[in-house]
């Protein structure tokens, strides 16, 4: 039986490879250009009046983004459960040599990331769950980004949530860079030691540069009076 | 020394199966594990009850017959050894062992310890053929070869299929073995002309085996019995999406 090429598990393999890359792409990006939240107010706000005014570019770009999660989410899933049925039956000792944490609880760390997308999406980008949010103005006019982090992580709970959908897309990160370096086929020794450093110093950033945001507010750091 | 053993008995690929517990004393630290089966099989025939099963042949660690997990590991914890090699001196005394057939949905078990993976038979298979020159034989060092590539390809071929990449994988996949029979082949000039037809084959009839995919846990490297690499398994994606997208047009 000859297979169409994207009904094979290589396919499926290097599709959820190169979305991830994509996605990598975007939290470098994303955790960037929040990072400016220390520099001040002035930067991070004109920094995100500078993203709305790229206008319909952006869109591009979201749109990359969202039809990256989507094939992403839809292979992962495809594969997780082809594996799972694919061993029915574990040992009675189970024990590991190499596989990791990480690596043998992808699927359940991506969709906590999922999760944690939602809910980011509804509170900061969409302003959903504090719709107060929308009227927040510096004094250039601007939306005033600032203002509305250091109000929205005023709440513990909301801050704890952070910082731990922060260390699922690490554990994600950590395994899932050096993983998709050697599926889409780099895999020459010095590929290997730099493709672990690479997800090593990837992850530092994101988890590093991401939960230090919410933690600054709440010990008040940032914004504090 | 003594033992306590906690063996997966299992009448038939139908019947559910159950660990039986036996105490086996006066094991000698220079026997194999096969031998030390052995010697439980041999009591358990005086006092006319029914031998486990389980498979080997060579007892060499060259045929790829033996199989089965003790402690979770395929082919015991000993790196780079098939379990037939596996000397009883790696236990200590007194331990309890658990002795299970290989896991997967692609070796269903046949009776106790013994599994049908004739599964990696059929990949074989569908990797066809090498056009070769018939006639004299050519002299045997005619067709020149990268030593690189020699090394390489030697390097996959002391792959001796056991499955143990199979068992050790949490996704029952089976590419460490598929990769190494491809490469094998796709490294050396004799496999150039089928290349294309040959990997693509190969990699859907192990999909079709029912077998998982790969994410990378490194399980399967680390039970090799011959350390057979996980770049096998880097490179098998790239000449499969290679030879689906671009083999037609002779590329
Ligand atoms: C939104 C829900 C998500 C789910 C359900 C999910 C699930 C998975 C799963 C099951 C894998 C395969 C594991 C493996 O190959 O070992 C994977 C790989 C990966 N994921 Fe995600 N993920 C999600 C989101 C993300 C996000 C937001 C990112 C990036 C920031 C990301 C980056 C990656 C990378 C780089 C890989 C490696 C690809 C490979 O192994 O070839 N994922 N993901
Ligand atoms: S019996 Fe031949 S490899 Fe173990």
């Amino acid at each position: 039986m000859v297979l169409a090429i994207t009904r094979s598990v290589i396919f499926a393999k290097v599709v959820v490879a190169l979305t991830g890359l994509v996605m990598v792409g975007f939290i470098i990006g994303h955790t960037s250009g929040n990072l400016l939240i220390f520099v001040g107010q002035d930067a991070i706000n004109t920094y995100a009046q500078g993203l709305k005014d790229i206008g319909a570019a952006l869109w591009v770009v979201r749109s990359a983004l969202i039809i990256s999660v989507v094939l992403h989410i839809y292979y992962t899933l495809k594969l997780t459960a082809l594996n799972k049925a694919a061993k029915p039956i574990g040992y009675k000792k189970t024990t590991y040599k190499r596989s990791t944490f990480a690596s043998r609880n992808m699927t359940i760390l991506g969709l906590t990331i999922l999760f944690f997308i939602i809910y980011h999406l509804l509170h900061y980008t969409f302003q959903v769950t504090h719709p107060q949010f929308k009227d927040l103005q510096d004094s250039l006019g601007r939306h005033d980004v600032y203002n509305m982090i250091v109000a929205g992580f005023q709440n513990p709970i909301i801050c704890i949530f952070y910082i731990l959908g922060v260390l699922g897309l690490g554990y994600h990160l950590r395994h899932g860079i050096q993983s998709m370096i050697h599926t889409i086929g780099l895999n020459s020794d010095s590929a290997k030691k730099y493709s672990n450093l690479f997800a090593k110093l990837i992850t530092i950033f994101a988890v590093v540069g991401l939960g230090s945001i919410p933690i600054s507010v709440l010990i008040g750091l940032v914004g504090g009076k | 020394m003594k033992l306590k053993l906690n063996v997966w008995r299992q009448k038939d690929s139908v019947t559910e199966g159950a660990f039986e517990n036996f105490n086996v004393n006066d094991v000698s630290e220079h026997m194999s594990f096969l031998e030390m089966l052995d010697v439980l099989n041999e009591d358990l025939i005086t006092d006319g009850k029914e031998p486990v099963a389980f498979d080997h042949d060579c007892r060499e660690g060259i045929c790829g017959s033996c199989a089965m997990s003790v402690n979770g590991y395929p082919h015991g914890h000993r790196k780079g050894t098939t379990v037939c090699q596996l000397h009883m001196r790696e236990f200590n005394d007194g331990e309890e062992l658990w002795i299970e057939p290989f896991r997967a949905k692609g070796f269903p078990v046949i009776k106790d310890l013994v599994t049908d993976r004739s599964a990696f038979d059929r990949i074989i298979e569908s990797g066809g053929y090498v056009s070769v020159r018939t006639g004299q034989a050519q002299d045997a060092n005619s067709i020149p070869i990268r030593k690189e590539n020699a090394d390489v390809a030697m390097d996959a071929a002391a792959c001796i299929g056991c499955g143990a990449c199979v068992a050790a994988c949490p996704n029952g996949a089976a590419m460490l073995f598929t990769s190494a029979k491809i490469n094998h082949l796709n490294l050396l000039p004799q496999g150039q002309v089928e290349k294309n037809e040959r990997t693509i084959a190969m990699v859907e009839q192990m999909q079709n085996e029912g077998f998982g995919s790969c994410t990378n846990h490194y399980e399967c490297e680390s039970a090799c019995p011959k350390s057979i690499s996980i770049n096998f398994i880097s490179d098998m994606n790239k000449a499969y999406i290679k030879s689906k997208a671009f083999g037609k047009a002779g590329i």
